[in-house]
């Protein structure tokens, strides 16, 4: 019997729990995330301990929404585009004024609330009134994207790109004045109505991931804006983030369009696929309780929460259901305590240049520019592996006793599907790149190689470069 | 735990010049906890030790001994075979470690791979931060939990100083001022009271001025003797 439970402080709760019900699992709210004092388990058998007792859920959906507060300068306040009850009063017919509409001010707005932003503009400038759109990035991957920014522009929203931007309010006129700079021009817009997505005060939803151990591409967020998971999946499996706001439509719509992805995923749980799926072959680690220090290193860099204490035998265990064998655990374990049980770098094949390839784009990209790499391609010995993330300094200093270049090909800025482990690869790689010149061995190189499938000319290139480089 | 980092590997180079077969023995406790010292460290080491032989065409060679702890001999002597099989041990434990090896092998050549940094806990994944300064004569309950001989800059008793400003030390905006996190600290525990009270001049003879420190523990150490 599946069962969720609903967590976060929204008013859409009910509606969730009603559109469960109705597929048959069973849902408890709880809004109040303080109330969890402890949580544990896996997909499938979450454990929740409140003071009224113990739970089992199969999965955690939460839905408490991201706060955006207003903008303040100089004691002028933006109308914040969260709050709905103010942006309809811009369309107060009374008032002719200019609205301006700033995105990405305070910090990158997220796609839902630029969705948000465009429709509104579209609504205003529909209106009759005079509406500039002003944000660093467009925005318009999001479901009908594009035919709302078209709409926009068509209802005469002038649309503006900047690069930087600074906001004064003149109390005396009651007048923002925002300058724009676009890296050429200066333009300076002046309006009593200033809209902005705000800045985000996710305390309460900050505290949700940290009780969940739910990782985010901010901080202890929650992950609701990576492109290549469904949005409303977190890095934890069995634990769902819904937001209704990234959907159109009106809110009964909006939940069940947004619960749907969740229950088929839900469905999945426990099923013998669910697991094999993801990792695409690659091995889950295992702790050797007898080597590992206890020092929580792992449990704090695993993306996916897939670690906890084993306090019988005093070492940290590996949940299999949550792991997705990305093996940044196996890197960051300072007491070589974590390894696979199968998988590993291959052996020496004898090319001068050994490359490490992350088999989430890199290795594809890598065997398909490979014949067309001809004699150089001979000089490469590749080893495929689960994440950039996954490789460490001594693992990269091992390898130049054989090889005079070692490069780790890993996913983009953003793609990585482990949050962090192309920063990870980027950071061991430039660490022993630093090493290497310090130990007077320059003829020695470390790389470290951005790519995707997409990019397959890019990397060729890189590859050419570095090896005529080393030559 | 005691919070080390990894020696510059040109040093460290430098030091085992003229050594043919090194043992780099690692620790497996606050240095391994910290990443400069564990087995993990000591392999990037040997690493870059074989290259940079190899490179200057040099036939030595470096083995890594992963000793769970270097500060108590049990530990040591059952991995003593390996240990003692080279010219030079290469210590990547604290400052303890290496003088238990050095102290406990007469004739043994032993290096320091790391330097001994401070005690402290991590804040954060891969970030640690100066906590205790081992006084020997704990006044935290007066101060908040928070030790103004170790955290703050001058180790003031009675302070801050005219140089803190919006919660930050003079010498390092990055770091914060001890007494502003002592005050705000007895503040939200309504016991600010507790600095009316004067500290009296310190005796500094239960830490480092009182010279080199022992501990007995009589109910364990029944060597009345030793005395």
């Amino acid at each position: 019997m599946m069962n969720a439970l609903i967590l976060g402080n929204n008013k859409i709760n009910a509606e969730a729990a009603r559109v469960l019900a109705e597929s048959g699992v069973g849902a408890e709210v709880l809004t109040d995330v303080s109330e969890i004092l402890k949580f544990s388990g896996e997909p499938g058998g979450y454990t929740v301990v409140t003071q009224d007792g113990t739970a089992r859920f199969t999965s955690v959906i939460v839905t408490e929404p991201p706060r955006y507060a207003a903008v303040e300068a100089d004691g002028g306040t933006s109308v914040c585009l969260a709050d709905e009850a103010e942006t309809e009063r811009l369309f107060d017919p009374k008032r002719r004024d200019k609205i301006l509409i700033l995105l990405d001010f305070a910090e990158e707005t997220p796609e839902y609330l630029a969705a948000k932003a465009v429709r509104l503009a579209a609504r205003l400038a529909k209106d009759k009134k005079d509406v500039v759109f002003l944000s660093k990035t467009v925005k318009s991957g999001y479901g009908d994207g594009e035919l709302c920014d078209r709409e926009a522009r068509n209802a005469g929203v002038q649309f503006v790109k900047y690069e930087k931007a600074s906001v004064r309010y003149d109390a005396g006129e009651d007048i923002f004045c925002v300058e724009a700079n676009d890296g050429v021009f200066e333009i300076s817009l002046r309006s009593p109505f200033l809209v902005t997505a705000g800045f985000e005060e996710s305390g309460q939803l900050k505290r949700i991931a940290k009780k969940l151990r739910v990782r985010g591409s901010t901080k202890d967020g929650i992950n609701d804006d990576r492109f290549f998971l469904y949005s409303a999946f977190t890095l934890r499996r069995g634990i769902y983030y819904l937001n209704p706001a990234l959907t159109a439509g009106d809110e009964k719509q909006r939940v069940k369009e947004a619960l749907q992805p969740l229950m088929e995923d839900m469905a999945s749980i426990g099923a013998d696929g669910y697991v094999r799926e993801i990792i695409r072959g690659m091995e889950i680690p295992e702790v050797d309780p007898n080597k590992c220090a206890f020092c929580y290193s792992c449990y704090r860099a695993c993306p996916h929460g897939a670690l906890e204490p084993d306090g019988k035998a005093s070492a940290m265990k590996v949940i299999e259901p949550l792991c997705q064998a990305c093996a940044i655990c196996e890197a960051i374990c300072p007491a070589q305590a974590i390894s696979r049980t199968g998988g590993g770098p291959a052996p020496a094949g004898g090319g001068k240049c050994k490359i490490y390839l992350c088999e989430n784009g890199a290795a594809e990209a890598f065997d398909e520019i490979l014949p067309s790499l001809g004699d150089r391609g001979r000089l490469i010995d590749s080893v495929r592996i689960s994440c950039g993330g996954s490789v460490g300094a001594e693992l990269l200093t091992g390898d130049f006793k054989d090889y005079e270049t070692v490069i780790v090909a890993c996913c983009v800025e953003d793609a990585c599907r482990h949050m962090d482990g192309d920063k990870r690869a980027c950071k061991q790689t430039g660490r022993v790149a630093n090493l290497l010149n310090k130990a007077g061995l320059g003829g020695k190189h470390a790389h470290v190689i951005h790519t995707s499938l997409a990019m397959k000319d890019v990397m060729k290139e890189q590859l050419t470069h570095i090896l005529e480089e080393s030559n | 735990m005691i919070v080390a980092e990894q020696k510059p590997i040109d040093e460290l180079i430098r030091s085992l010049e003229g050594f043919k077969k090194i043992v780099i023995a690692s620790c497996g406790t606050c240095v391994t906890v910290c990443m400069s010292g564990g087995e993990k460290e000591a392999l990037a080491v040997q690493g870059l030790l074989e290259a940079n032989a190899k490179e200057k065409g040099q036939d030595i060679s470096v083995s890594v001994v992963d000793l769970k702890r270097q500060c108590d001999d049990e530990f040591i002597d059952d991995l003593e075979a390996e240990l003692l099989d080279g010219d030079v041990v290469l210590s990547m434990a604290c400052g303890v470690g290496v003088q238990f090896l050095a102290g406990k092998y007469a004739d043994k050549v032993v290096l320091p791979g790391l330097n001994t940094t401070f005690y402290g806990a991590a804040k954060e994944l891969g970030y640690w931060t100066e906590l205790c300064a081992g006084c020997g004569n704990c006044l935290l309950e007066r101060t908040g939990g928070i030790c103004p001989i170790a955290r703050c800059s001058k180790s003031i008793f009675n302070g801050p100083c005219g140089g803190s400003q919006n919660a930050k030390c003079e010498i390092d905006s990055e770091i914060d001022c001890a007494w502003q996190l002592i005050y705000d600290k007895l503040t939200a525990m309504g016991r600010l009271d507790t600095l009316l009270e004067i500290h009296e001049i310190r005796d500094w003879s239960t830490s480092r001025d009182g010279g080199p420190r022992h501990l007995r523990k009589d109910d364990v150490n029944l060597d009345d003797a030793g005395k």
